[in-house]
């Protein structure tokens, strides 16, 4: 992890003002995604705030701060944003994750809900190998397999994702989410599938929890409530899949004949994952007021968009190939794959039809 | 030697001189923490979403 302040700065002090600049650009930019979401997405319903954001980001730096050369003074505290803004974002969204939340779907649904994860994870490392690269398709399945936005979020730092790797992974889930959204409601009334049936497949299947919540709604209200209950299950896994990530690619980080020891591994750990943990035993523990969960809920979405702000700025569009982009949709193939596991678990194990 | 470094958390090296630099994933978890321990109080604001 990189040491802050850099040892281009003398004092914290001199630091600090050089970030404000790139803070007030993210900042601005930020507030701005979110009131144009509140205006664009009544019509437009999949333009959301990480997109919006994210152009925001690209059109700042190439139609400004490129233009009137004034990158060098932005930079720092762009780069302050998309890395520190990014990692709080992660210990606070902590406290949206509730182990008690695992128990609460049942045991066989509990185990199709781990598998699909680990497929997402799976399938991700080999889409990405042969594409943008494994670590970018870990970060993808990921997305694809727990929680969308958030769980890439969450696992870029621990991945030391790039922005593009990012960028493609928050573009798969946003594509594979809209497909879902619209085509799961017109496949389950062809095939009529029931309420429970539907609930559980709209959990298992969505990406992002606000999608996976309406799709199950625009079945019916129980549909509704079991894919409520199966995607808080898979997000409520969350932790687990963060910090076996954080152990496996710590490990994979450590040089070539280099021996593994619990001091090296610890070293080398990303620490903020154990704010993140932490957060989420605090949860669990019931210890946050209704009040201050959406208050923390709110506080690490604003930190999201003020990194999206930031992760736009700092990708450079020329370098995206067609390779980079393939996984984008290749991420509704994965999807694809988990749903068709799922339509077999759902059927044949819980017995659900 | 000028501008001697702490690194976060190593033990006996809290004062090194002028210059002190943190990891900054250590500085998030610091950061985060702080926030998470203020919501046990209830001193989070809300801002709207």
């Amino acid at each position: 992890m990189a040491k802050l302040p850099p040892d281009c700065f003398n004092s914290w002090g001199d630091y600090l003002k050089k970030i404000l600049p790139g803070l007030f650009f993210c900042i601005l930019l930020g507030i701005t995604a979110w009131r144009m979401e509140k205006i664009i997405q009544p019509h437009f319903f999949m333009i959301n705030y990480v997109i919006i954001a994210i152009l925001l980001g690209v059109a700042g730096k190439n139609l400004v701060l490129k233009r009137l050369k004034t990158t060098p003074v932005f930079q720092p505290g762009i780069d302050f944003c998309t890395r520190v803004f990014l990692m709080v974002g992660v210990v606070i969204l902590g406290t949206r994750m509730d182990f008690r939340e695992v128990t609460s779907v049942g045991g066989n649904a509990l185990v199709m809900v781990g598998i699909s994860i680990t497929l997402g994870i799976i399938l991700g490392g080999i889409i990405g190998s042969k594409t943008l690269g494994k670590r970018g398709g870990h970060l993808l399945g990921i997305g694809i397999g727990i929680c969308g936005v958030s769980a890439i979020m969450a696992s870029a730092p621990i991945l030391k994702s790039r922005e593009k790797e990012i960028i493609v992974a928050l573009g798969a889930v946003i594509l594979t989410d809209f497909l879902v959204l619209f085509g799961l409601p017109i496949v389950a009334a062809f095939w009529g599938w029931g309420e429970v049936f539907t609930g559980y497949f709209a959990g298992t299947v969505t990406a992002n929890t606000a999608q996976a919540v309406a799709v199950g709604h625009a079945h019916s209200l129980a549909a509704g409530t079991v894919a409520t209950i199966t995607k808080s299950a898979r997000n409520a896994l969350m932790p687990a899949a963060i910090l076996t990530l954080g152990y496996i690619y710590t490990k994979r980080g450590l040089p070539t004949g280099e021996c593994i020891s619990i001091k090296l591994l610890w070293e080398r750990f990303p620490k903020f994952v154990l704010g993140f943990l932490l957060a989420s035993v605090f949860s669990t523990l019931g210890v946050f007021s209704p009040g201050t969960l959406k208050a923390f809920s709110n506080l690490s979405q604003w930190l999201f968009v003020f990194c999206f702000v930031g992760l736009g700025a700092g990708i450079d569009f020329s370098l995206l190939g067609k390779r980079d982009l393939l996984p984008v949709f290749f991420g509704v193939g994965i999807a694809v794959i988990i749903g068709v596991y799922a339509f077999f678990w759902i059927r044949l194990v819980l017995g659900v039809n | 030697m000028k501008n001697r470094e702490m690194i976060f958390p190593r033990k006996g090296e809290l004062f090194m001189g002028n210059k002190i630099r943190i990891a900054d994933d250590w500085l998030a978890f610091f950061i985060g923490l702080f926030i998470v321990l203020l919501g046990i109080l209830d001193l989070v604001p809300v801002f709207p979403w």
